[in-house]
């Protein structure tokens, strides 16, 4: 019922088409090597500021939908992944494409695409709201022990190295500091600037430390022409495939959605790894195994129901909790925070209305993917040439106005060129990127719940432990250490022999 | 170089939560609550610490395992890279005089030159540059004034 309100709400003229050159940019985005949601998250956030909140951030979510999603278009037509997320669509797509048929595997591809985001859309209209109901009742015992846990999930599965990962993150936690203490209303770490006052700004940190860094990266890298020569317009007969191929497929789908679903809700991972985790999955309880790689649907509806059930999890935990799992939800959270919102539990108690628009609008965005990739496909594929060394400066450009624009601040462009210097050295020393960004978000949540769960406590840190709840996610914090040093360890064993 | 890099993130790591400690006696104390503002940067600088020495260690370990002999690849030096980071810097400091639709327009013409492959920066191809670096900071600047009253810097153009 309230979805239905939802949908009301967001059909004015304005937000329906927000939503199609959302997905619209986004899928060009996705399909573009080297770019990919996030940096189209990047350069639509700025236009989002003087929109009503309900339209801004539909737009953004229409975004990251179709960014998500886009990238299978050049795995199979070029055997390059658009984005990390569509690596696996490469394996079966691409010999599908070299047989001459690209139009079944991209139909195919879209075709689950849709069905993955639409399955992670309903299971986060129904379960968001219980899920918030019961985080509402959370102390901050509770909170302190959650955020914690997803500071270390990030922090250990980021990046093969969990030592770089929870330094990255603590330094993400430091920078946090400056600016006004929550608590005691006393500045720290300001050296005396009162410009830092504030603190650091999420959106010039966050697009600083990997847009920038990323412009910084390419033009210290080898730069390639991505040779399209072989570009050619595809043909699609309706979905490209039959409807008992379709059906032969929705056990795989089941599958394959619920991993993405579950990678999508643990934060750090996404759907840069749940195309890979189901992939290899699907091809182990295969009755063909040896078949994948040769070019079967099985290959890409793995992949592509994967990661856009991914997105889906992900936008659950964000809303719920206010925890963002990788770039692009830290995106489109500091796109709420532009509009003075903040998700967590309280959200759907304060703006069910606002809340239930965001699901119709998550909804609508997936099937407006679906329509926009069959019909307008051989638009897409023409974007393709659009040369990435053209593109990039456009978003960096966007970039200056997004930081300034912020806050309008001069000073806010500064940090971003700053942070994204700090980006640039943290990859080349291998810090992972995501744990500084999360560590960054998350640290006043994390210190206010710490501090107060001490002043409840008068000091003692037991009750944290006694909580059953907070007890579990501390259990979960453990185990997540654990098992990222076991595989340190395996793989240290595996180099030195 | 690759050799040393977990070494220097180490040591800089080290020295950056020796800092972060050193800082909070700075900070101003309340009694609003038992462990006050220190305690958490605190904590944060102490695990900080731990981690990078463990780092170091590690990494220390490794290098005596490793054959000495062993020559590093050297490392390349990139001229873009450094160009490219010159031209973010002076975009920072110009853009309050020079204004943001001149800035733009030079930042992207230069910033596409360095990032293009060289089978890209064919005349026409040039020519293109300049349009882009021309026409999107006039766009943008207008698109972002009439439609969302966001009001970019002028400069020399007041």
């Amino acid at each position: 019922m309230q979805l239905i309100e939802g949908f009301l709400a967001i059909s004015s003229m304005t937000t329906i088409l927000l939503i199609f050159i959302g997905v619209i940019f986004g899928i060009t985005f996705g399909a573009i090597p080297g770019l990919s949601a996030f940096t189209c998250l990047a350069l639509m956030l700025p236009i989002t500021f003087g929109m009503e909140p309900i339209n801004g951030l539909s737009f953004l979510l229409a975004v990251y939908v179709g960014g998500v999603s886009g990238g299978l278009i050049s795995a199979i037509l070029l055997n390059i992944p658009g984005t990390p997320s569509s690596i696996a669509t490469c394996f079966d797509g691409a010999p599908m494409a070299a047989r001459g048929e690209a139009g079944k595997a991209l139909g195919v591809g879209i075709v689950f695409s849709f069905i993955g985001g639409l399955f992670s859309a309903i299971i986060l209209t129904y379960f968001g709201p219980p899920i918030a109901k019961f985080a509402l009742r959370f102390s901050p015992y509770e909170y302190f022990a959650v955020i914690l846990f997803a500071l270390t999930t990030v922090s250990s599965l980021a990046s093969g190295n969990m030592i770089n990962g929870l330094i990255s993150c603590l330094l993400g936690i430091s920078l946090s500091f400056v600016g006004i203490d929550r608590l005691s209303s006393y500045t720290r770490y300001t050296m005396g600037y009162s410009q830092l006052d504030s603190g650091f700004s999420i959106v010039p940190l966050l697009i600083g430390v990997f847009a920038v860094a990323q412009i910084l990266d390419i033009a210290e890298g080898e730069k390639k022409h991505l040779d399209l020569s072989q570009r050619k317009t595809v043909k699609i007969k309706g979905f490209g495939f039959s409807l008992k191929e379709f059906f032969g497929q929705l056990q795989n789908a089941l599958y394959s959605g619920l991993i993405g679903l579950g990678v999508g809700i643990l934060p750090g991972i996404g759907g840069n790894i749940s195309n890979l985790m189901s992939y290899a999955f699907i091809k182990k309880r295969s009755k063909y195994p040896e078949k994948f790689g040769t070019g079967i649907i099985d290959g890409i509806v793995a992949s592509e129901t994967s990661n856009n059930a991914a997105v889906g999890g992900a936008l659950i935990i964000l809303l719920t909790l206010g925890i963002p799992g990788d770039n692009a939800t830290a995106m489109i959270l500091a796109g709420f925070m532009v509009h003075g919102i903040s998700p967590g539990p309280l959200l759907f108690e304060t703006s069910a209305a606002l809340v239930y628009a965001l699901f119709a609008a998550f909804i609508l965005a997936n099937i407006v993917m679906l329509v926009c990739e069959i019909a307008g496909l051989n638009l897409f594929v023409k974007l393709l040439s659009i040369p990435k060394a053209i593109l990039l400066p456009v978003v960096i450009v966007f970039c200056f106005i997004g930081s300034f624009s912020g806050n309008n601040n001069l000073f806010d462009i500064t940090l971003m060129v700053a942070f994204g210097f700090l980006g640039y050295l943290m990859k080349k020393f291998k810090f992972p990127l995501s744990p500084l960004v999360v560590g960054f978000i998350l640290a006043p949540l994390l210190e206010e719940n710490l501090r107060r769960s001490l002043m409840r406590s008068e000091g003692s840190l037991m009750p944290i432990l006694t909580s059953p709840i907070a007890a579990v996610f501390l259990a979960g914090t453990a185990f997540m250490i654990w098992r990222a040093i076991v595989s340190e360890r395996k793989q240290a064993q595996k180099g030195e022999k | 170089m690759a050799k040393y890099r977990d070494l220097i993130g180490g040591v800089f790591f080290l020295a950056f939560a020796v800092f972060i400690y050193a800082l909070s006696y700075q900070i101003h104390m309340t009694q609003a609550d038992p462990v006050g503002p220190q305690f958490f940067p605190r904590l944060v600088a102490l695990f900080m610490g731990v981690l990078a020495l463990i780092s170091i260690s590690r990494s220390v370990l490794r290098l005596r395992k490793a054959d000495p002999t062993a020559t590093a690849k050297k490392g390349s030096f990139s001229i873009a890279l450094l160009l490219t980071a010159l031209l973010l810097i002076a975009y920072t400091l110009l853009i309050e005089k020079v204004g943001f639709i001149i800035l733009s327009a030079i930042y992207l013409y230069l910033q596409i030159l360095l990032i293009s492959p060289k089978e890209e920066l064919q005349k026409h191809n040039l020519v293109i540059n300049a349009v882009v670096a021309i026409v999107v900071p006039i766009a943008l600047y207008y698109l972002f004034y009439h439609a969302f009253g966001i009001f970019l810097p002028a400069g020399l153009l007041e």
